[in-house]
């Protein structure tokens, strides 16, 4: 098969994909989770590690880094090593939309906060294929998938984040 | 301790602060760690040579990352980040030295837009992003 059938393939699957909301459970925010995403991004500042410190100013809990629930890749268990594309990739990165094996990569993100993200939250994630379009680029054609994505409070179903992102599918 | 910005300390031009930062290998394998992220690409070096990369590329969301950071750092622990987004345009590797920078574009009462750029050590733009930020009332 070409790449360019290998793309017209994908193109139909992630289709079939477009529109389906899948609810994904997220569970509870880890205290040491988000320390530890916060200390290799580089945030210093005392609400993202000292619980405290995150008290003082208002918070309910250590404040997580702004970029901390969208660059998660998977929040489940994910597939067995044997299960793996040879790059390492899972086979469905974007959940049950099938992108038959192509390699994904971030194209960038919009957010917006409408609530603190905070350790202790229990998070459930929204997540949609909202569009997949087919486009030629400099090297061959490829897919550009938008994603949207909504994380809310578990419980009372209260807006925290909102996530457009797009990927390049090759 | 990141300083304290209020309502009315910032106007269009402003700079928003420097970043510099150059991530390592450990910094990527952390990063995929803790994200749950397996792709090759971001730790492997001979697999990131059978895509023509000449090392491990750091994580879109960390490039990202690095962005919000710098405004964030820049407002202060009081502001609170109500939108950000980014784009992935040229690709980095462990030991680029990375500079962060940003420019207060528009100010509207409490919020403050800022146009923000990551680019490397040859002066090309990795991921350039934009921030809107709100910051407190200084009797609050």
């Amino acid at each position: 098969m070409t790449s360019a059938q290998a793309i017209d393939e994908a193109y139909e699957r992630a289709l079939a994909g477009v529109g389906k909301v899948q609810e994904i459970r997220i569970g509870v925010l880890d205290e040491r989770a988000l320390q530890r995403f916060s200390l290799v991004v580089g945030h210093t500042d005392p609400a993202h590690q000292d619980p405290e410190a995150a008290a003082e100013l208002g918070y309910d809990g250590l404040l997580a880094a702004p970029l901390y629930l969208s660059a998660v890749l998977g929040w489940d268990t994910g597939p067995a090593e044997s299960e793996l594309l040879a790059d390492g990739n899972s086979t469905t990165p974007l959940g049950d939309v099938d992108v038959a094996g192509l390699r994904l990569m971030g194209g960038g993100q919009d957010l917006t906060f409408h609530e603190p993200v905070v350790a202790g939250l229990d998070v459930t994630m929204h997540a949609e294929v909202t569009a997949v379009t087919r486009k030629e680029g400099r090297s061959g054609p490829l897919l550009v998938l938008e994603v949207h994505r909504r994380y809310v409070d578990a419980g009372d179903g209260r807006l925290l984040v909102e996530c457009h992102e797009s990927f390049l599918a090759r | 301790m990141s300083p304290h910005l209020f309502t009315g300390d910032v106007k269009v031009g402003d700079t928003v602060g420097e970043l510099v930062v150059t991530p390592t290998e450990i910094t990527l394998f952390r990063f995929s760690a803790l994200t749950w992220n397996p792709h090759r690409i971001h730790f492997d070096t001979p697999y990131a040579a059978t895509e023509g990369y000449p090392g491990p590329l750091v994580h879109a969301h960390l490039h990202g990352s690095y962005l919000a950071r710098l405004v964030v750092e820049w407002a202060g622990p009081r502001a609170r980040l109500t939108r950000f987004r980014w784009q992935n345009r040229q690709y980095a590797i462990p030991g680029d030295e990375l500079r962060i920078t940003g420019t207060v574009t528009a100010v509207n009462g409490r919020l403050v837009d800022c146009e923000l750029a990551e680019t490397n050590q040859r002066g090309e733009t990795c991921a350039p992003g934009w921030a809107t930020v709100e910051l407190p009332e200084k009797n609050s």
